[in-house]
């Protein structure tokens, strides 16, 4: 079978440079070269501070380069208007985060559902969709429950159901497991193994947990604002993981 | 750093959540000052001032509301600050702080501002107090203003009051405070709510107190208006209090349910918001609420009482002056009275004179003057009737026939006592003769002034007329002189120049109506010109509270907005959802006193026999041209900062 490869997200000579107001540079960024097919499950990583971050949110839309060009789908966002570049996100990008942002005034059910009321798609095929995702998450029970009465690993599944359900072309996920314990991090990270094989969705991970980040088939090393490598899986999940571990040494400062 | 330095910065810091609640103390202790500087003027206290001792109570009974309401103000105010501040407080004793360096350091604080607002208050209150003490000479019509001073009493004691209320409050509201741990100040903020319900009965309540009351206030009359009103504020207040903690969830729990309206668009976030919003707020909504209905209520009474004013005292006077003669007794010369008017250029409508001759009519039998022994009437002829009838405004002409009479009641709101039904045969006297006459009916509201002799008249067909005025004598007949002037409103002086040609012995025989007319207004415009006041002061706290609730929150949405904008929410919608839950907390509780106050206008117009709308409806709109200045501000302050610091 021969894989026709599309590009999904590519970056150009990426930098970001956060000046203070003492004349005082700090580049976070620095000339980052990188291109994502389409079905890829790719990891960031890389110590605190090493700008894994500043990069999640260039790509993500939510911040501007300070030089180089972001690619999504064929369409540079940095060229978008205010409200363009939000539709943009609301269409094309899904999200995940480490503390979830899901709503609290909102029940799981309402917050999944939330980017199509606001694209203001039809009941039933808001009903349908949120079927299929809950099934998939394996959250139909927990619907109508409300933020605080279920587990991390829930409300995280519930965040994934709603960065997913309205079918965005590439889904951001920042530390997804950085607030739970072991067993909900396996239980996301094995939901978001399978979306990606079984949908060819295209997922972005930033995170530094070695154990989160072997789920993926490719892991991108950053340090100090450059791109320091790269590795990729293999059959065996272990010796992946064995690998992760050993590049993380390598590039030491993993001190969290 | 010590504890002043640390509180002088925390102000600093939240200046931002207390500058409302700031304004609107001073604008408290302002009023409260100008209101004990005139209080304590030693003019007034030497009783120079003509009527100064009646405004010099009333302005001390409001000193009282204004000192209540600012003890309710102050105590809401400071526990809503220490609420949203408990975290903040919680980490100062985590670094070591203990109880009562951090109660020493929020009396401080309050103290701080408690203590810049009655400075700057009185501060205010003394530079504006001539142009009040102005205010008030010109209504109290004095010849020499009160002069600029500044009573040590009256700073005394708006210092000694506000100053007690802030650390007197701030104290009290501490006390909970001991018995707070660390941890629960940590995770105050962080306590999820839980989805806020409602009680179908109480909701019920809420709309039976509510019809109850305005259908009760809606058929209120005019005797049983005094009863009424306890039960009817109980009822409505009751009702409102409900309406917003169950009344508004139950509507908006209604619209979650409907699925084609609630996801669609903004609405999935803007509804569910409002749920969490009203319910916290049900509290400051209820008291907005009511005092909305209170400032409009009393300005539109006001407003009304003082247009209508004049209609009544037209409807009284039928002409600017007039005189009532008998026989051949002199109040004022007419021709006097036309010299004084060529004299002054007074543009006269018209003149009036009636001839009449005093008649007795029988008992009357029927209606709230049943029981009347007999009634004294002036016949007057149907020609010299009808042409004043047509000059007065609101009268109604009469052409009885030959044998007919038709009887004119004095005063327009008489219209519905009936004194003979029609077709009622009746014996007249006139002097010793009598006849007998067929009522055809009767008129309200006199075609000249009615007193002494001609407060009733019997309108005759001229012949009938003529025989009875051919059998009395000049000595007894009775004529009735009046004078219309156009701008009668100005005229006070030649008014009195022509009262002062009246011997004393004769007064009771003459009126004007300019005199009463501008006693009532004076009275009314003092009324309001004081009114005016506390309802200021009255919306300003209200809009003030809202304000801060708005800010205390500050957190919680801002939040929410950072995690909507991440997940693509654009910046109109999030504007969308912001603005209409603002326009809601400021537009609901207004909507809500509106209606309560057309309601109470509805019984006001019942019991004054008036059309009050036109009146309720300036009041109304002023209103709200008001509140929309207040929402406009604070939500281009709201967006402000949200967009400066969160998206």
């Amino acid at each position: 079978m021969t894989i026709l490869n599309m590009t999904v997200l590519k970056t150009e000579g990426l930098s970001k440079t956060y000046g203070s107001k003492s004349g005082f540079l700090y580049q976070a960024l620095e000339d980052i070269h990188l291109r994502i097919e389409k079905g890829e499950f790719v990891a960031v990583m890389g110590p605190s501070g090493s700008g894994k971050t500043t990069l999640l949110n260039i790509l993500a839309t939510l911040d501007r380069p300070t030089l180089g060009r972001v690619e999504i789908n064929g369409t540079d966002p940095s060229l978008l208007k205010e409200g363009e570049m939000a539709m943009f996100r609301r269409r094309e990008i899904g999200f995940i985060f480490q503390d979830f942002n899901l709503l609290d005034t909102l029940s799981l059910r309402e917050n999944i559902l939330l980017p199509l009321a606001l694209d203001k798609t039809g009941v039933e095929e808001c009903a349908a969709r949120l079927r299929e995702w809950a099934g998939i998450l394996n959250i139909r029970e927990i619907l109508d429950k409300r933020t605080y009465e279920v587990s991390g690993g829930e409300k995280q599944r519930a965040a994934i159901a709603r960065g997913l359900i309205h079918a965005p072309s590439l889904l951001f996920a920042d530390e997804p497991t950085g607030n739970l314990d072991s067993k909900a991090s396996r239980e996301v990270m094995e939901s978001l193994a399978r979306i990606n094989s079984e949908r060819e969705t295209t997922i972005l991970m930033v995170t530094h947990d070695p154990f989160a980040a072997s789920y993926c088939k490719r892991i991108l090393f950053i340090k100090d604002g450059k791109l320091a490598g790269e590795v990729r899986r293999g059959a065996n999940r272990q010796a992946f993981f064995q690998q992760i571990l050993d590049s993380v040494s390598v590039l030491g400062g993993n001190r969290e | 750093m010590s504890l002043w330095q640390l509180v002088r910065k925390n102000v600093r810091g939240h200046l931002h959540d207390y500058l409302a609640f700031f304004l609107s103390s001073i604008f408290s202790v302002t009023i409260f000052y100008l209101f004990s500087a005139f209080i304590y003027h030693p003019a007034v206290l030497n009783g120079y001032i003509y009527g100064g001792k009646e405004v010099r109570l009333a302005l001390q009974v409001l000193e009282y509301v204004i000192a209540i309401f600012s003890f309710f103000f102050i105590l809401y105010s400071i526990n809503a600050f220490l609420h949203a501040r408990r975290k903040e407080l919680a980490l100062f004793s985590l670094f070591g702080m203990n109880k009562g360096q951090i109660k020493r350091m929020i009396l401080l604080e309050n103290g701080l501002i408690g203590f810049f607002a009655v400075l700057a208050g009185i501060a205010l209150g003394i530079m504006f107090s001539k142009l009040f003490f102005m205010g008030l000479s010109v209504l109290l019509q004095v010849k020499n203003p009160l002069g600029f001073v500044v009573p040590l009493r009256a700073v005394g004691l708006t210092a000694l009051v506000f100053l007690l209320l802030f650390f007197g409050i701030t104290w009290v509201a501490l006390l909970p405070l001991a018995s707070q741990s660390v941890i629960e100040g940590l995770q105050e903020s962080r306590k999820p709510k839980s989805l806020p319900l409602f009680s179908c009965w109480l909701t019920l309540v809420s709309l039976l107190c509510l019809g109850g009351g305005y259908y009760w206030a809606a058929r209120v009359t005019t005797i049983d208006l005094l009863v009424s009103i306890p039960p009817v504020i109980l009822l409505v207040t009751v009702g409102t209090y409900f309406l917003y903690t169950q009344g508004s969830i139950a509507l908006l729990h209604g619209l979650r349910r409907r699925g084609s309206f609630y996801y669609r668009g903004t609405n999935l976030l803007t509804v569910s918001q409002l749920m969490f919003r009203l319910k916290d707020n049900a509290r400051v909504l209820f008291t907005v609420s009511i005092l909305s209905a209170v400032i409009l209520t009393a300005s539109g009474t006001l407003f009304s009482m003082y247009q209508r004013t004049t209609a009544e005292l037209v409807g009284h006077f039928p002409q600017t002056i007039g005189f009532v003669q008998k026989g051949t007794q002199t109040v004022v010369a007419p021709g006097k009275v036309e010299d004084i008017e060529k004299q002054d250029g007074i543009s006269v409508a018209y003149r009036a004179r009636l001839v009449g001759v005093p008649v007795t009519l029988p008992e009357v039998a029927k209606g709230a003057f049943a029981g009347t022994r007999s009634l004294e009437a002036l016949a007057v002829s149907a020609k010299d009737y009808n042409f004043l009838a047509e000059r007065v405004p609101d009268r109604k002409t009469a052409t009885p026939s030959t044998g007919q009479g038709v009887l004119v009641l004095p005063y327009p709101e008489m219209k519905n006592q009936v004194f003979y039904p029609a077709g009622e045969t009746v014996t007249v006297r006139a002097g010793n003769s009598a006849f007998s006459l067929t009522m055809e009916g009767q008129r309200s509201g006199a075609v000249a002034l009615p007193v002494q002799e001609a407060t009733f008249l019997l309108v005759l067909n001229g012949a009938d007329y003529q025989k009875i005025l051919a059998q009395t004598s000049a000595a007894d007949r009775v004529t009735v002189y009046g004078y219309e002037w156009n701008h009668w409103e100005k005229d006070q002086g030649s008014a009195q120049k022509i009262r002062d040609l009246v011997p004393p012995r004769l007064q009771n025989r003459f009126l004007s109506r300019i005199q009463p007319y501008l006693q009532a207004k004076q009275t009314l415009a003092l009324t309001i010109f004081i009114g005016l006041f506390v309802s200021a002061l009255f919306f300003l706290a209200a809009g003030s509270m809202l304000y801060f609730k708005l800010f205390t929150e500050w957190q919680e949405d801002r939040e929410q907005y950072r995690a909507l904008r991440r997940i693509g929410v654009t910046l109109p919608e999030i504007r969308r959802v912001m603005g209409t839950q603002i326009a809601l907390l400021y537009f609901l509780p207004c909507l809500v006193g509106t209606v309560h106050m057309l309601v109470a206008m509805k019984a006001l117009g019942t019991v004054l026999a008036a059309n009050v709308w036109g009146y309720a409806g300036v009041v109304i709109v002023l209103f709200f041209v008001m509140q929309t200045l207040y929402f406009l501000m604070a939500r281009h302050t709201y967006w402000r900062r949200m967009s400066r610091e969160a998206l």
